[in-house]
This record gives structure tokens, C-alpha cells and sequence, in this order.
């Protein structure tokens, strides 16, 4: 029988680690492992209570989804950007080659949206290989403005290749199902959505703690002394922008379900802009921060929405046209004083936030 | 052949207009390895001043078009200071992304102030259209292309002919050195990117009086990515000659390939050039050749 202050002290408070297993383990205390479950139950809850009417809209949960959908795009994009080092301003159309091929494959040969979600992350994979060669000899900035040429001609070959992509007209998705479940409302769709996060999340987690993760992290620290200790740069490099894009494949594959249409300006450059502004602002290299980023990043202009119908409603019923400027500012103000003020995103915030409250009570007190 | 000698004069004047836009990005980026994604933004905002002051208060063109520069420059000066400053010593690239920050930051500024309906830009250039046998030269590229080459001249004169320019080259050489020889490395990035957003103004002025000013002429500033990059980033020689290029190619394009049912072909035209180049010539076609294998 232990004591109260076993039990906590075996749960909450042994922060020790004594080998590298232990060290690279998901949850390296019980303590996240506890708070990992405690958050499951929560949405479980949520989800109940909103299936008895009371909480949660449909509303709420096409938010929910939405910052679902972005999560997955944003992790792909951080394995690429925030581990490997490679800058991508090409991410949304990745996400497009994704979108059309699942909603092609749904729509024209009748096949389920989770075969086509796969099918939509290989072969913007694929995309992702052809665009991950000039990456062999140019790096940095040259290689963020090849991937920006990319999604130029992307965005050039969904408007004007009308024959399959159907131009600005897009192509309509019926509903979602899972295997002959359909699921119509936002919520079922959720626990889809939260399903594929979920298995997203776990294999970007265990990538980067294997020994290809650590292949990216040498690459990005300084690519000459990896390919020295023996870590054969290229293959790798092309690793991360087939992985990366098969994630953003997936992601646009759930992002066309989730709004029941494919249109060509969900995927613009200013969406590329917007998913590589989550990664900064969420904090580069680090999977819990991309989490932060997409929440904080989804909110901001739901928020303003919300904000401006209720301006328009007290002060001027004109005053919906700035809307769109209004978001602009605020998305790019805040990336400008990310980068100057907290270049380690939102998660050196949280780190603060949590380093503090470790002692709060009794900060006197040494670890 | 009348036909692609044509297409080919069209090209070259357009090109001469890339070709300053490609400066402005070359001489940012030799000063601070810095790549300016605000440029079609500068480009909007630089027009718009002229705007205000030669339409809105109707100040004679000789007055509003320095005192537009001039208030350019000064924007230019004043975004330098409050975004690049701060981020001096960390990595070029975090710098890169601010500018894409600053890019809808402005694009929102110009909208707030404007609003996103067009304006109506003519200049009543005097007309000096060519009409030669079967070749016809509108008025307003050949306007456009001459003032680009006059102030491409003007600013290559500054960089080389005068202490300034002096000091902007010894920066753009090596910053820790020019400043262990007393030049004042953080206020000549200033003068950088004030001189940048005056001559993109000047770009943006001749482009608006093609047709119509609007928010939506930030795309044209895209343009400026293939015209650096095919040049090489470092190069001023070569943002002229990928200037002609990228025009040429485009109005090549616009008349050879888009009637073959390709629409809007004319804008990824570059785009694609770009790609080719850089897989045969990562760093441009007269950039500084970096030996790295990796």
C-alpha cells in the first residue's frame, strides 16, 4: 500500500531521466502522460455533452476541425521547415494536389474517403520528390523561391487545366464517409478528423525520434559536418519534402471534405504564407508549439469575424469591408513581431509559463 | 518574323522596368543578404504617394515626382527602422520572413487607406509613339522602359561614382569590415532600403500609367523573383539582363504560346524559365558562384 505522497511524488513529480531511452520517450513524465489522457477525457466529454445539445454547436466544431485540418498541414510543414531546416513557401499547393486528387478520386471513381485521403498524401508525395530535387544543389533561400515557383505553377495549372480541375468553378465532394458511415454532421466528421490527427501527430513524434528525426536535426544544424559524421544529405532532404508534402496531401485530401468543395484560391500562395506563419509563430522544430501556432493562428481571424459582425451590428453595417485588410494586418503584424520579439514562438512562451508554475508555490525552494 | 521582332521590342521595354525592380531586390540583397517580398507593396504604396500628390492636389509633374520619391524613401527609411533593424546579427532568413509580414501589412495599409477599387493613372506623357512600316511602338512602354534605364543609370552612377555609394558597396562587401573602417554600417542599410523603395516607386508609377493604379498591382512586384534569380541574386549587371529577359520571354509567351489555348500562360512563362535556370545555374546567370556541395 503507498502513501499519498508516494503516489504523487511517482506521478507528478519524478522529472528525473537517466538514460536516452527514457529520454526519448513520447511522454518522458507521467505527469504529460496523465495530462494526455486528462485531455482525451475532456473532449470525450465535450463530445457527449454537445451529442445531449448543451455546449458545442456545429459551429464550434467546424472550428475545431478546421484547426484539425490545419494542425496536420502544419506538422508536415514543421518537419520540413522547423527540423530539417529546407524553407518551403510551397506548402498550400501541396495541400491542392492533395485536395484535387481526393476529391477526383471521390468524385469520378467512387472511392472512400480515407483510401483517397491516402492516395491524395502519395501522390502529393510524389509532387513533393520533384519538387525536393533542385534541394541537391541550392539551399536556403533559393530553394524557399523554387518552391514558390512550384506553387506558382500550380496555381496556374488548377485554374487553367479546366478539363480535370474544372477551373475556378471547382469540383463539389458529397458528403464524407467512413467506409459507407456518413459522417454529415461536423461532429461525426471531428471524431474522424481527431482520429487521423491523432495517428498524424504519433508518427511525426516518433519520426523525429528516431534516427531519421535526428538525420533532419543534423541536416538543418549544419549540413556539411552531417555529411561528414555519415548522414547522406540528399536522400534525406528528399525524405523530408516527400514526407512534409505527404502530410500537407492529407491535410488538403480532409480539407476538401471538410468544406465539401475543391476550389483553386484555398490553395494560394497567401494560404502558403499563412501555414509557414503557423510554424513560426508555434515555434520552429517543435510539435507541441505547431499545436499552439494552429490554434492561436485558426482563432485570430474567427475571432475578428466575430468582432467585426458585431462592430457592424452597433457602430456601421459598412464596416464588414475591412474585414478582410483587418486580417491581413493582424496576420502579418503578428508574424513581424514573432519574429522580433519571440522568434521561438509560442512555445518559449509556454516553456516560461510552465518553468514558472514547476516551483510556483514555493519558488524558495531549489529543485 | 515581324511578328516576334515586335514581340521581342514589346519584351525589351517591359523587361527594362523589371530590370529596375530586380535592382531595388539585388542591391537589398547585396547589402544584407535579404530577399524583399514587400516589393510589389513598395511598388503600391510608391504610386499611391505619387498619386496623392500629382491627381489628389495637382502639384505640377516636375514637383510630385521627386517630392513622391522622396516620401517613398522616407516610408522606406521608416519600415527599415522599425522591422530590419532589430533583426540585425540574426539570420538573414528571419529578415526574409519579416518582409513577407510587412507584405500584408502594407497590403492592408494600402487598403485601409485607398480601399481595393482601381484609380484611373495617366501621366499625358508627351505622346513619342513609333510607327515604322509594319512595327508599332506604343507611347507609354517605350516612356516606361527609358525612365527605367535613366534611373537604373542614376542609381549605378550613385553606387559608383560617390562616397556613399562608396560606403554602400564597402557594406555590402563585408559589414564587420566597413565598420571597423568607421562607416556606419546600421545607418547605410537605412539609406538601402530608402533609395530601394524610391526607385521601386518609379517602377510603380510607369506600371500604373499603363492602365489603372489599384491594390491589386502588388502581383506585378512577383515578377521581380525570376528577374533576380535567372540575374543571380548579386548581381546589378545581371538584374539587366534577366530584366530583358523575363520581358522578352513573357511577350514571347503572350504571343507564340497562349494563342495555342494556354490562357494566362504569359504570367508562369518566367516562372518556368526560372525553374530551367536554376537547375542548370543554381546561383543565377551572373551571380557569385558559392562552392558548396551539398
Amino acid at each position: 500500500m503507498r502513501t499519498v505522497s508516494e503516489w504523487y511524488n511517482s506521478t507528478f513529480s519524478s522529472t528525473a531521466v537517466f538514460n536516452h531511452r527514457e529520454d526519448e520517450r513520447i511522454f518522458r513524465t507521467r505527469f504529460k502522460r496523465t495530462w494526455f489522457y486528462i485531455f482525451l477525457a475532456v473532449n470525450v466529454l465535450v463530445f457527449i455533452a454537445s451529442s445531449l445539445g448543451f455546449g458545442a454547436n456545429e459551429y464550434h466544431y467546424f472550428i475545431l476541425n478546421l484547426i484539425l485540418v490545419n494542425l496536420v498541414a502544419v506538422i508536415g510543414l514543421n518537419l520540413l521547415v522547423g527540423f530539417t531546416g529546407l524553407l518551403s513557401l510551397g506548402h498550400a499547393a501541396f495541400m491542392g494536389v492533395g485536395a484535387y486528387t481526393s476529391a477526383l478520386l471521390i468524385t469520378e471513381a467512387g472511392f472512400p474517403l480515407v483510401i483517397s485521403m491516402i492516395i491524395a498524401g502519395l501522390v502529393a508525395a510524389m509532387a513533393g520528390l520533384i519538387v525536393g530535387i533542385p534541394s541537391l544543389r541550392i539551399k536556403g533561400f533559393y530553394l524557399m523561391v523554387a518552391t514558390l515557383a512550384f506553387q506558382m505553377v500550380i496555381d496556374y495549372g488548377v485554374i487553367h487545366w479546366e478539363s480535370l480541375t474544372r477551373g475556378v468553378r471547382g469540383i463539389e465532394l458529397p458528403t464524407p464517409d467512413f467506409f459507407g458511415l456518413a459522417l454529415k454532421e461536423q461532429k461525426s466528421y471531428f471524431v474522424f478528423l481527431f482520429a487521423v490527427t491523432i495517428v498524424m501527430m504519433w508518427g511525426a513524434k516518433n519520426l523525429t525520434r528516431s534516427k531519421i528525426g535526428r538525420a533532419f536535426v543534423a541536416i538543418r544544424d549544419n549540413d556539411i559536418s552531417a555529411e561528414i559524421i555519415g548522414i547522406p544529405i540528399f536522400p534525406y532532404k528528399l525524405l523530408a519534402f516527400s514526407v512534409s508534402a505527404f502530410y500537407a496531401g492529407v491535410a488538403g485530401a480532409l480539407f476538401a471534405s471538410l468544406m465539401r468543395t475543391a476550389i483553386p484560391e484555398d490553395y494560394h500562395m497567401m494560404n502558403s504564407i499563412m501555414l509557414l506563419a503557423m510554424v513560426i509563430i508555434g515555434g520552429m522544430g517543435r510539435l507541441t508549439g505547431s499545436i499552439f501556432g494552429v490554434i492561436f493562428m485558426t482563432m485570430v481571424p474567427v475571432l475578428l469575424d466575430n468582432f467585426f459582425s458585431y462592430l457592424s451590428i452597433v457602430y456601421d453595417p459598412n464596416i464588414t469591408i475591412m474585414l478582410g485588410p483587418a486580417k491581413e494586418f493582424v496576420y502579418g503584424g503578428l508574424i513581424v513581431l514573432f519574429i522580433i520579439f519571440e522568434p521561438e514562438g509560442m512555445f518559449a512562451i509556454w516553456m516560461r509559463i510552465r518553468d514558472y508554475f514547476r516551483i510556483w508555490p514555493l519558488p524558495y525552494i531549489s529543485e | 518574323m515581324i511578328d516576334f521582332l515586335q514581340a521581342v521590342g514589346d519584351g525589351i521595354f517591359i523587361g527594362l522596368v523589371y530590370a529596375l525592380l530586380g535592382l531595388c531586390i539585388v542591391i537589398i540583397f547585396k547589402a544584407s543578404e535579404t530577399f524583399n517580398f514587400a516589393i510589389g507593396e513598395f511598388l503600391v504604396f510608391g504610386a499611391f504617394l505619387f498619386y496623392v500628390l500629382f491627381f489628389d492636389l495637382g502639384f505640377p509633374i516636375v514637383v510630385a515626382f521627386p517630392v513622391g520619391l522622396a516620401a517613398a524613401a522616407a516610408v522606406g527609411g521608416i519600415i527599415e527602422w522599425f522591422s530590419i533593424r532589430p533583426l540585425l546579427g540574426r539570420s538573414p532568413l528571419s529578415m526574409t520572413m519579416v518582409t513577407l509580414g510587412l507584405a500584408m501589412v502594407m497590403r492592408a495599409v494600402i487598403q485601409f487607406i485607398w480601399g481595393s477599387h482601381s484609380y484611373s493613372f495617366f501621366l499625358e506623357l508627351p505622346d513619342i509613339t513609333v510607327e515604322k512600316g509594319e512595327f508599332l511602338f506604343i507611347s507609354d512602354p517605350i516612356w516606361a522602359g527609358m525612365l527605367s534605364i535613366v534611373t537604373f543609370i542614376v542609381i549605378l552612377l550613385f553606387l559608383f561614382r560617390t562616397r556613399w555609394g562608396l560606403a554602400i558597396r564597402a557594406v555590402s562587401e563585408d559589414q564587420a569590415k566597413a565598420m571597423a573602417f568607421g562607416i556606419n554600417a546600421r545607418f547605410i542599410l537605412l539609406i538601402i532600403w530608402a533609395i530601394s523603395a524610391a526607385c521601386i516607386a518609379v517602377a510603380g508609377i510607369m506600371i500604373s500609367n499603363f492602365g489603372a493604379l489599384s491594390v491589386t498591382s502588388v502581383s506585378v512586384g512577383l515578377r521581380s523573383i525570376p528577374v533576380v534569380l535567372i540575374g543571380g541574386m548579386d548581381s546589378i549587371i545581371g538584374a539587366l539582363v534577366a530584366g530583358i529577359i523575363v520581358g522578352v520571354t513573357e511577350s514571347l509567351a503572350g504571343a507564340y504560346i497562349e494563342p495555342l489555348g494556354l490562357v494566362g500562360f504569359k504570367e508562369v512563362a518566367p516562372y518556368f524559365m526560372m525553374l530551367i535556370v536554376l537547375f542548370i545555374r543554381p546561383y543565377g546567370l551572373f551571380g557569385t558562384v558559392r562552392i558548396e556541395r551539398v
